[in-house]
């Protein structure tokens, strides 16, 4: 029979090629698990806008939203307009905000994206206005706000721990037995 | 053919070969029993996994690029791993079953012309181990989640890998020895409820063409050269259920068995590289949850301006190195070390006592994972909807409606999301305590030195549990952007 002789070596140069290209820490495209798409060709005044808002579920102060424009005549995506968008709590008193959407934080570089702090759980109406050359638009939207998660430290430490100590009982228990027979 | 020993590199002995009862055979059952052991039968689950797998290739190079609005990514991150858990949880290894990557098989047999056995150095799991970092390693440094092309790419790659493995060699190493998805369900059908077993072992006994191993006329032996009865453990078995097929006597059965009943048994896999997954896995789930949250924004950032690294494939390498090779290193040879000398005069020896203690883990990845790819599949199962309203739109189909909604998601409520993670990870801590608990009694040993024994185990499982309980509580974060200004 014959042995398949592996080139460790070869392997290690792919990595080592591979490594030295330069690369973001982070990707440029949207994930799936974290993102969900909550319009998708709305109409906005002369513009079609998607957005999508991350993370899945967003929670109290942890709100991002990414914007595409694009014409809703030409279908050309538009990259040049001004884009805020503006949260308003529907459930009762929380201030607004109100925070321009911007290339630089964007994970696709031709969209817009905004984090939007949001103080309190509930529903909040999302409004998102552009103004670009082909005059303005504005599309709305709800979205429901969760509370961040959060487990007591009886759950995350003490049951664990309990779980540790009520082994080693049984172990005593086991042992006590042993002796006993043993005897 | 020589018949393989089993993992243990043990002979058999009639005794010391752990058989499920014979309550239930689900391949006599009225339907889907004829249907499994048809000749076809497997084909049939293969042919829809390639049709999905061909639908992920072909949207993946086509379809949008925004990861949540295409199949490829939605079927492969949030499906396939959703399915993957639960399936085994549930049933067994029903992925390894309908594995679309082998179908070429046949064609790539036919070109084969050396014939050549796999390695021998490499006939461990060493390689398995390698592929599972590099793939989880290329997941977090190439954002394979947030890219449908390069999400394709990877199936591409697993089907252009089985196929070359496959003509290159006699055997099938492809499953056995190397693939990552394979290793991955391999090591938690251990837990799973269904094991393939003789239907009497003295017709095997007393077998002279041993099929189920060697092949018949007309249908192939096992792929990875489990021989039926000696098999004791889920590992290595794909449930294609050639084995049932190839058998002149129709004495190959498909049971239930009693739960933890592989896990709790006493003859676990004595290698280091057995040991060695089992907890690999189980801080693989922690360093994949970990790539999530807030704190490895922080280290990465950290990580640029204390040690210079600008690259971030340096970088994640260096985390997932220390994460998923050291930390696991350090826990089997040191855990085993520790339960030695813990452990007294009647210890064993570090090998042995690796391969008892190491399943312990086992339970434990399941939960943590559980948890991971339950969250994703709750919150995003039924995303696959508008994604396929979207796909057949694009493709100018009508018969899904003319607007994709886009609201459709999730599979369970919100509210249970959070409670069902916690509880995972915490059945899974308890059952990994029993699972030791279970190991550590043993004739010639006292309950005593039984728990020394098995207090590194506890603690590291105790530790893991917290670390990820504390992972599980933090809010995902916001991939893909730029966060902390590091690019």
């Amino acid at each position: 029979m014959k042995e398949w002789r592996v080139r460790p070596a070869l392997v290690m140069l792919f990595l080592i090629l591979a490594l030295a290209v330069p690369t973001p820490v982070f990707g440029e495209g949207p994930g799936t698990g974290g993102r969900q798409i909550r319009l998708e060709d709305e109409p906005a005044g002369p513009y079609l806008l998607r957005v999508v808002s991350s993370p899945t579920p967003p929670r109290v102060e942890s709100l991002y939203l990414e914007v595409r424009v694009t014409e809703a005549a030409s279908g050309r995506e538009v990259t040049d307009a001004s884009v805020w968008t503006r949260a308003d709590y529907e459930d009762g008193q929380a201030p607004s905000i109100e925070v321009e959407a911007v290339h630089a934080i964007a994970p696709i570089p031709t969209e817009y994206a905004s984090h939007l702090p949001v103080s309190r759980s509930g529903t909040w109406s999302i409004t998102i206005t552009v103004d670009g050359p082909q005059g303005q638009g504005e599309a709305s939207l709800l979205i429901q706000i969760l509370e961040p998660t959060s487990i007591s430290a009886f759950i995350s430490v003490g049951l664990p721990v309990a779980g540790l100590a009520a082994l080693a009982v049984i172990f005593y228990l086991l042992q006590r037995r042993y002796a006993l027979t043993s005897d | 053919m020589d018949v393989p020993l089993p993992l243990t590199g043990e002979k058999p002995r009639s005794g010391d070969i752990y058989r499920p009862p014979a309550n239930l055979d689900l391949l006599h059952l009225p339907v889907l029993g004829r249907l499994l052991r048809w000749r076809w039968g497997r084909l049939v689950f293969q042919l829809f996994f390639f049709a999905v797998a061909a639908l992920v290739i072909y949207d993946g190079f086509t379809g949008p690029q925004l990861a949540p609005e295409n199949s490829a990514t939605v079927l492969a991150w949030v499906h396939y791993r959703g399915y993957v858990i639960l399936a085994l949880l549930l049933v067994g290894n029903l992925f390894c079953f309908g594995c679309p990557f082998t179908l070429p098989r046949t064609l790539a047999r036919r070109l084969s012309l050396s014939g050549g056995r796999w390695p021998r150095p490499l006939r461990n799991k060493w390689v398995s181990i390698a592929g599972l970092f590099l793939i989880f390693w290329l997941y977090e440094w190439l954002d394979l989640w947030a890219s449908p092309w390069l999400t394709a790419w990877v199936a591409v790659g697993y089907f252009v890998g089985s196929f070359v493995l496959e003509a290159l060699f006699a055997e099938s190493p492809f499953c056995k020895y190397v693939c990552p998805l394979g290793a991955f369900n391999f090591v938690y059908s251990t837990a799973s409820p269904l094991q393939i077993r003789p239907r009497e072992a003295e017709v095997c006994s007393t077998c002279v063409g041993k099929e189920c191993v060697n092949g018949s006329a007309t249908v192939p032996g096992c792929g990875t050269e489990l021989f039926v009865p000696t098999i004791r453990s889920n590992m290595d078995c794909t449930f294609c259920l050639d084995c049932a097929r190839a058998c002149p006597y129709d004495n190959v059965a498909l049971s239930p068995r009693a739960p933890l009943e592989e896990l709790t048994h006493d003859r676990g896999p004595a290698r280091w590289d057995m040991a060695f997954l089992v907890v690999a896995l189980t801080l693989f789930g922690i360093s994949n949850a970990f790539g999530m949250v807030s704190p490895v924004y922080a280290l990465h950032t950290w990580m640029a301006e204390a040690l210079g690294l600008e690259s971030d494939g340096l970088r994640l390498l260096l985390i997932f190195g220390t994460l998923n090779i050291a930390l696991p290193a350090l826990v089997v040879f040191g855990g085993a070390r520790m339960s030695k000398v813990l452990g007294g005069r009647s210890s064993q020896p570090p090998l042995l006592l690796a391969g008892r203690y190491a399943p312990a883990f086992v339970p434990m990845g399941f939960g943590i994972w559980l948890a991971h790819y339950g969250f994703h599949f709750s919150i995003a199962g039924l995303a696959i909807v508008p994604v396929m309203q979207s796909f057949m739109l694009d493709h100018g189909i009508l018969w899904l409606g003319l607007h994709p909604d886009w609201g459709t998601s999730r599979v369970l409520p919100q509210e249970w999301i959070f409670p069902l993670q916690i509880g995972a990870v915490l059945a899974g801590f308890f059952v990994a305590l029993y699972v030791l608990l279970r190991r550590a009694i043993r004739p010639g040993t006292t309950p005593a030195e039984g728990f020394r024994e098995i207090l590194p185990w506890a603690l590291v499982l105790l530790v893991i549990t917290i670390v990820s309980l504390s992972i599980f509580n933090l809010p995902m974060e916001m991939r893909g952007t730029f966060n902390l200004g590091v690019r």
